[in-house]
């Protein structure tokens, strides 16, 4: 038994101590909240624990961003995998905090366990070497997601949201399995380094990319992958659906990239055909479906398709080109967290459920009357989000645009331009929904 | 050049001054009664004493100049608002101010029961002022603003009257019609900056004079030149094509007929080109266009006038035929006989509309000749005036239009043969007969309607003018008699220093021109006796053959213009605008819009909602991206 | 220029705390002295010689190659000008007007910062943002305060200006990530303009695109009517007074001297596009029976003009264009202000329904009128110093082809008095009748400032053609 101890996997140096400090911190509250669940302790109690440990955690990991990469535990701790970590339990905070989670489910208070699982999923996963641990890593992340997304059990639509999340998720995943079953089989091993140079380029092995994408794309739901979104966004509690909107994006986005580059599998053109025609469609389709929805919450869930398919491309470009796609989706998680959180006091002011939906052709100059702030924050949310100077979204747009045109994507940027053209006809027409007068335009 | 050019610096600018402020002062302030009108007189008249001083230093000074300001300058384009004034332009000035004052005068009576006199005499004052900067500007783009200056406010002065629709529209086919001209006279002014470098009338006279530059010149620059200044000087001097504005532009009231259409604005055309006479002399083709248009012009008019049953209509139309008669004395060469008979034309046609406007007056506004006779008992100041009128311009002897239309015809008989000389000869029998038919008509015979038997003599204010008037029309002719009755030239002393010789045609001898005189003469007199006859005891109703219906609905020239041009030009317009416009760029829009609504619902059929179906999707879009991916 | 450009946000917030709409509008005037103060410093200190004469750096982001770089010679300070005169004499009028609540002095003064900025980047990532910038403000302008079809025209006008705008910036990514230049700087795209314009022939016409569309350039006008009919008054003069000459500035300095050679062989289909914006803006305007959709019309018809002198290759047509500028920003803007005044007492924009207006108020017929005659280009009136510079120089170099754009004269001078007639001449209709309109003081206070400017630039404009002939940007 004591060789076991022995050997190399548990001698922990000091440093190598305060790479995992954060995500010991996470365990810890994880601990801290299930025993105060087991207690029934006040609401108050899970608030408090719950900012604490992610303000820690973020702060903990934004101090060591710039140290040196370092190996523990089987884990790669790099720069990217610590941003993500920070701005995921960034996200999280934001959920929770702008919703006022904790007094909506006084009664069930493990949400804030589940969300501790999930962040220490999301931010464990750029860190994962191997595609096993990938796949880990993604389940240990979905399962708590599933339950969160249905956290609103009184809603009959909560529960549908969660169920269908948590069926295709299942299938996704089945299928990501298959994939990386494919790769093992095509080269023997699943480590990334070890993949490295011996991958063969045959029909297989583009099958085995294919299944690996569509677990991928399925988080980031990218077209041909993205159903389940619009429902799971409408049903799922507003701050779960923030979380999962931006949360999941992002650390998918980083951690397939690192995934791709480690392997050299950005160098195959059968992935990059693969991510370029996957982008561009959920561009069109994403601009096509946001524009007819009767549901403001499904139209967002579309305009994270619109926007995920822009990110697709660079997703398979390997390391050097992802700061742009991180600024973009830390600009887009902050935008859909206020205008979430603007559209529930908005519906609180109509006294309809804080979680519920509301069709956009409804929202009229009464509502920006009763509650100025929040007609003021949502317009400017969704002008952000379509991209208009000066506000943030232009500058994330710009950047991640330039990129992709740097990389020679010329024509899925002139879609991508189409696109934010597009938003117009829903963005721009909500935003001056809520402070024109009631008189319907003659065409729009 | 001859002698050597003595320019004097003069304040000429003050001569414009005087009247634009008047207008200033008429437009903010509405004063009681007539005391507008007294107040617009007197700046008309001090401008009258200013160019009276500036007429006097014209023996010694062979030019006066008044540097003015820089106006606007850029690129190649320089244009400078400053003025000048030759010999005969300083004549022509003080019949504008002259005749401008007396009309003024009368104007002040004439609309003292009128409730927005101080908008009248504003506008009046502007007219002036307008017609002073044309006549004085050195540059012809200074030339240019008074031109449209002048075209503006003929717009408001006929549509003084806005009440009635028709006034207005008068007024609009007045602006447009003289706007059509002076697209003319702005490709001049194109041609003479882009070849000349200036639009000043000294520099282009110098250009023309050095042999060298003028051969450097394209060869059809100047003949482009001539005939834009002459289409613009027909929209103007409403020569044919361009006339159709001045009959209707009778919808004003009768100052400013006498003032604007029969004195000042229609010979602004004839001013201009007698001051660039020098490029005319030169260009043989563009004479004879001149001459053969202002014949037609001439004889069509007269045509017009035989059976019109409105006063001033007939004036109007012999207005229309007397500026034939001067482009006619342009196109043979002679600006001095064109000048000479613009100043007889302003006097006695001035007067006859002056007597008609009292006549009206008198008559409680009725127009119609035909409801008039018998007016020479009850109006007598009135009649002697319009006598005097009828008299002057049917040329009979010793009159100031005998000496006019005299020199205009043996000029016409040296230059144009005998062909010329006799249509111009008909034309001048068609004017003595027209004139003393409206004559007889209005007063010989008995009153033919209730006005007539209670028409009342018009107020002092207003007969003292036509006194005046009366008095030069029979005394101006003595300033230019023949050279075989003596050597009293003024009016050829007049326009030849100011550069515009006559084009040499062949001198007719003494004996030939005596022949002529008693031709005219002749013919005047006979056909106003046929007049005399005809009409003495009142209207003949003659029987409306086509002749007649062809001449009193105008040759059907405005229907022709409407239904040929007008209509369909806007016709095409609107419809081409419509349809691109409403139809192409809108319709493109709205229809990208329309197909981007419904392809987007088309795509929301999939999302059915049962997961069994997402996943089958799934499989689907992964199967067909996979197959894409292998092809590519 | 700083002070100049953050004046207007400055002003916003002294706005904030005055709810009450008297209050805010009194505030509003009273800001507008230190910015006219800031204006005459900053016209003692414009060059007017080379292009950017004066030029500021205050901040640079290497991320995107671009730096906050203001740029002023006399072509744009002067334009800046015309923005505070028009604002200014504006805000005399919203005085007292009912429907001008603090909210919409705010977005005033955002659609001011907006149109300065622009007109002021030397930096073309710094100058889209200002340019996109403006469509914010403008597009809530119209939506809230705008007339009946306002939704459709706010919508309308955003998503085409949007439109160009986008191509503008896919030339911007292009420069950006393809070519060697360093930085977006205005100079340092003019110093290797040839290797831009020969790396993509197409980037030109991106850059130009978004500028034709604001100009409104013939076929991409359509947004114009609408937006200037729906506009509340105070925004359709800024739209008609300032916005539209921002497509010529745009033109001028970010295509001419960005992109010369592409420029200059695009000047034969702008020709055309020209010449058919002036007939066709002309006999739209001609078959209106909106009042506000003949001004806006005959907008299409003046721009047309001043495309027409901007596409020369002589300096007389240039300096015209430019010229031009000014002429039509007063004429149109006295247009429609005076109309404005009309339609805020009868609330009707039918022509048929108007007549006689010059019985009951004489006025505003007087002001009417004379606006009408400058825009008809009556020489003494600025417009004919600016039309007839155009027409001569575009002679001096098509030849005869000046014969087209000259029946624009005669068909403008057509619509133009067929709407005088309408509104000022004739019977007086029972809506003329039953409204009289009596002005208040600030109204004749806001119409003056315009009726000096067009006398003065009529009768001497050299003063400001000496001005800005030294930066026209062809010699």
């Amino acid at each position: 038994m004591n060789e076991f101890f022995q050997s190399k996997i548990f001698e922990i140096t000091s440093e190598q101590l305060s790479d995992l400090f954060p995500l010991l911190l996470l365990s810890f509250g994880f601990a801290l909240s299930v025993i105060g669940a087991g207690l029934k302790l006040s609401s108050k109690f899970f608030k408090i624990i719950g900012i604490l440990v992610f303000s820690l955690a973020i702060t903990t990991w934004s101090f060591t961003f710039l140290e040196a990469d370092s190996v523990v535990l089987g884990l790669h701790i790099t720069h990217f995998s610590r941003i993500v970590g920070a701005l995921v339990s960034l996200f999280a905070l934001t959920s929770f905090v702008l919703f006022d989670v904790s007094k909506r489910y006084a009664n069930r208070p493990e949400w804030l366990a589940l969300l501790i699982l999930a962040v220490m999923g999301l931010s464990l996963l750029p860190a994962s070497h191997n595609w096993i641990s990938f796949f880990v890593f993604l389940e240990f992340f979905s399962i708590p997601s599933y339950i969160l997304a249905g956290y609103d059990t009184n809603r009959e639509r909560s529960l549908e949201a969660s169920l269908k999340y948590m069926l295709t998720g299942a299938f996704a995943s089945a299928l990501l399995l298959m994939g990386i079953a494919l790769v093992y089989l095509c080269s023997g091993t699943v480590d990334y380094s070890s993949l490295q140079g011996h991958f063969p380029s045959h029909i297989l092995s583009t099958l085995a990319l294919a299944f690996l994408l569509v677990g991928i794309f399925f988080k980031m739901t990218i077209v041909p992958f993205h159903f389940w979104a619009p429902d799971v966004y409408q049903g799922a509690p507003m701050g779960v659906a923030a979380f999962l909107a931006a949360g999941t994006k992002l650390s998918i986005f980083v951690s397939a990239a690192l995934a791709f580059s480690e392997t050299e599998f950005y160098l195959r053109n059968d992935l990059m055909n693969f991510a370029v025609i996957a982008g561009t469609l959920s561009i069109l389709v994403g601009s096509l479906l946001a524009f007819t929805q009767r549901s403001f919450r499904r139209m967002l869930a579309y305009s994270g398709t619109v926007n995920a398919g822009a990110l697709a491309p660079l997703m398979v470009l390997g390391k050097e080109t992802l700061s742009s796609g991180i600024f973009f989706l830390f600009v887009y998680g902050l935008t859909l967290a206020l205008i979430l959180s603007a559209f529930s006091s908005l519906l609180k002011n109509r006294n309809l459920d804080a979680n519920g939906d509301l069709d956009p052709e409804e929202l009229n100059l009464k509502d920006s009357q009763q509650s100025k702030f929040q007609s003021f924050i949502l317009a400017a949310g969704l002008f952000s989000l379509a991209g208009i100077p000066p506000l943030p979204g232009f500058f994330a747009k710009y950047w991640l645009f330039s990129d992709l045109w740097a990389q020679g994507y010329r024509p899925l940027v002139m879609w991508a331009l189409l696109g934010t053209l597009m938003g117009v006809a829903y963005y721009i027409r909500i935003a001056g929904k809520l402070f024109f007068a009631e008189k319907r335009s003659v065409i729009i | 050049m001859t002698d050597v050019l003595n320019i004097v610096e003069a304040p000429l600018s003050w001569i414009i001054l005087l009247p634009a402020a008047g207008a200033l002062l008429n437009g903010l302030f509405r004063l009681k009664s007539t005391l507008n009108g007294l107040l617009a007189t007197a700046f008309c008249f001090a401008a009258f004493v200013v160019s009276i001083l500036q007429f006097l230093k014209f023996p010694e000074a062979s030019k006066l100049a008044d540097p003015g300001y820089l106006w606007f300058q850029a690129g190649h384009v320089k244009a400078q608002m400053g003025f000048e004034l030759t010999p005969f332009m300083s004549v022509m000035l003080l019949i504008i101010t002259g005749v401008g004052t007396l009309i003024h005068l009368y104007a002040t009576s004439y609309m003292s029961h009128d409730k927005s006199q101080a908008r009248f005499f504003a506008y009046l004052n502007l007219f002036v002022t307008s017609m002073l900067v044309l006549a004085l500007s050195s540059d012809l783009i200074g030339v240019f603003l008074g031109w449209e200056g002048v075209g503006v406010c003929s717009y408001l002065l006929i549509g003084f009257w806005f009440e009635e629709d028709k006034n207005a529209r008068a007024g609009i086919k007045a602006f447009m019609t003289n706007r059509v001209g002076d697209l003319g006279f702005l490709v001049a002014l194109f041609v003479a900056f882009a070849y000349f470098g200036t639009s000043s009338v000294s520099g282009i006279m110098e250009w023309i004079a050095d042999p060298g530059r003028a051969a450097a010149l394209p060869v059809w620059v100047l003949t482009v030149f001539a005939l834009a200044i002459f289409w613009a000087a027909c929209g103007k001097s409403a020569q044919i094509p361009l006339y159709i504005w001045l009959p209707d532009a009778m919808a004003g009231p009768t100052p400013v007929s006498a003032l604007i259409h029969a004195a000042t604005m229609v010979t602004s055309g004839i001013l201009v080109i007698v001051r660039l006479w020098p490029i005319f002399a030169t260009q043989t083709e563009v004479l004879s266009v001149i001459f053969w248009v202002a014949l037609s012009t001439a004889l069509l008019a007269a045509l017009m006038a035989l059976t019109q049953r409105d006063l001033k209509k007939v004036l109007a139309y012999s207005t229309v035929s007397q500026l034939g008669f001067m482009f006619a004395a342009l196109g043979a060469g002679a600006p001095t006989a064109a000048f000479f008979h613009v100043v007889t034309h302003a006097c006695f046609k001035a007067l006859l509309f002056l007597t008609a406007g009292s006549v009206i007056h008198g008559m409680h506004d009725e127009k119609d000749i035909f409801k008039m006779g018998g007016l020479r008992k009850k109006m007598p100041w009135s009649h002697v005036a319009y006598l005097v009128g009828c008299v002057a311009i049917a040329g009979f002897p010793f009159t100031s239009g005998f000496f006019s239309k005299d020199l205009i015809l043996t000029k016409v008989f040296e230059s144009r043969g005998v062909l010329g000389y006799g249509l111009l000869l008909l034309a001048a029998m068609l004017t003595s007969f027209y004139m003393f038919r409206s004559y007889f008509l209005t007063f010989s015979s008995t009153p033919r309607s209730h006005e007539a038997e209670h028409a009342h003599e018009s107020s002092a204010m207003m007969i003292v003018p036509l006194m005046i008037l009366s008095l030069l029309s029979l005394f101006v002719g003595w300033l230019e008699i023949p050279h075989m009755w003596g050597h009293l030239q003024y009016f050829s002393h007049w326009v030849e220093s100011s550069g515009a010789k006559a084009v040499e045609g062949h001198e007719v001898e003494a004996a030939t021109e005596w022949l002529l005189m008693g031709i005219a003469t002749i013919a005047s007199l006979a056909s106003a006796f046929f007049a005399y006859v005809k009409y003495k005891k009142g209207p003949v109703t003659s029987s409306e053959n086509f002749a007649w219906k062809l001449s009193f609905n105008k040759f059907y020239v405005d229907e022709i213009y409407d239904s040929f041009i007008l209509k369909p030009l806007r016709k095409i317009g609107t419809c081409l605008s419509l349809w691109i416009d409403e139809y192409g760029v809108n319709g493109t829009l709205h229809g990208s819009f329309a197909s981007y609504r419904i392809t987007g619902q088309l795509a929301s059929i999939f999302h059915t909602g049962s997961v069994q179906s997402y996943a089958l999707l799934m499989l689907l879009g992964l199967l067909v991206v996979w197959g894409v991916v292998n092809v590519w | 220029m700083v002070s100049i450009l953050f004046w207007p946000l400055l002003s916003i917030l002294v706005l904030v705390p005055f709810r009450k709409q008297n209050w805010a509008q009194w505030v509003n005037l009273l800001l507008h002295l230190p910015w006219v103060f800031f204006l005459i410093e900053l016209i003692k200190v414009t060059p007017s010689g080379a292009p950017f004469g004066l030029m500021e750096t205050y901040g640079t982001f290497p991320l995107f190659k671009s730096a906050l770089v203001l740029g002023a010679d006399t072509l744009n300070v002067s334009l800046i000008a015309l923005t505070i005169f028009l604002s200014f004499s504006l805000s005399f009028y919203f005085l007292g007007h009912s429907k001008i609540s603090q909210s919409f002095l705010i977005l005033f003064q955002l659609l001011n910062f907006g149109t300065i900025g622009s007109l002021l980047a030397a930096d073309a990532f710094l100058f889209y943002i200002f340019w996109e910038f403006m469509l914010i403000p403008l597009f809530f302008l119209i939506g809230i305060w705008g007339s009946e079809n306002r939704v459709y025209a706010a919508l309308k006008f955003f998503s085409m200006t949007l439109a160009g705008s986008l191509a503008l910036l896919a030339g911007i990514f292009f420069i950006v990530t393809k070519t060697e230049v360093q930085s977006l700087a205005w100079s340092e795209l003019s110093r290797n303009a040839e290797m831009l314009s020969a790396a993509a022939p197409w980037l030109g016409w991106a850059f130009l695109l978004a500028f034709l569309v604001k100009v409104p350039v013939w076929p991409l006008h359509t947004w114009l009517p609408d937006a200037h009919t729906e506009a509340p008054t105070g925004v359709s003069v800024m739209l008609a007074g300032i916005l539209l000459k921002l497509g010529v500035y745009g033109m001028l300095r970010w295509v001419l001297q960005v992109f010369p050679t592409l420029y200059w062989n695009s000047t034969d289909l702008l020709f055309a596009a020209s010449v058919i914006g002036i007939i066709l803006g002309s006999y739209g305007a001609l078959r209106q029976t909106d009042i506000k959709r003949m001004i806006a019309y005959s907008s299409v018809a003046h721009l047309g003009f001043v495309v027409l002198g901007a596409i020369s290759t002589n300096a007389t047509a240039q300096s015209g264009a430019f010229f031009q500028n000014f002429a039509h920003g007063l004429s149109t803007g006295l247009l429609f202000l005076s109309f404005g005044m009309i339609y805020d007492r009868t609330h009707s924009r039918k022509l048929d329904e108007y007549g006689g207006l010059a019985s009951t108020n004489r006025f505003l017929a007087f002001t009417f009128v004379f606006a009408s005659m400058a825009s008809v280009a009556l020489p003494g009136l600025p417009g004919f110093v600016g039309e007839f510079l155009i027409l001569s120089g575009t002679f001096l170099q098509k030849g005869w082809w000046v014969l087209l754009p000259l029946m624009g004269v005669v068909l403008g001078a057509m619509y133009t008095l067929q709407l005088v007639k309408g509104l000022v001449f004739g019977k007086v209709s029972p809506l003329v009748e039953s409204h009289p309109i009596s002005l208040k003081w600030n109204e004749y206070v806001s119409i003056f400032p315009f009726l000096v400017g067009l006398a003065l630039l009529g009768l001497a404009p050299q003063f400001l053609l000496a001005w800005i002939n030294g930066s026209i940007p062809v010699k």
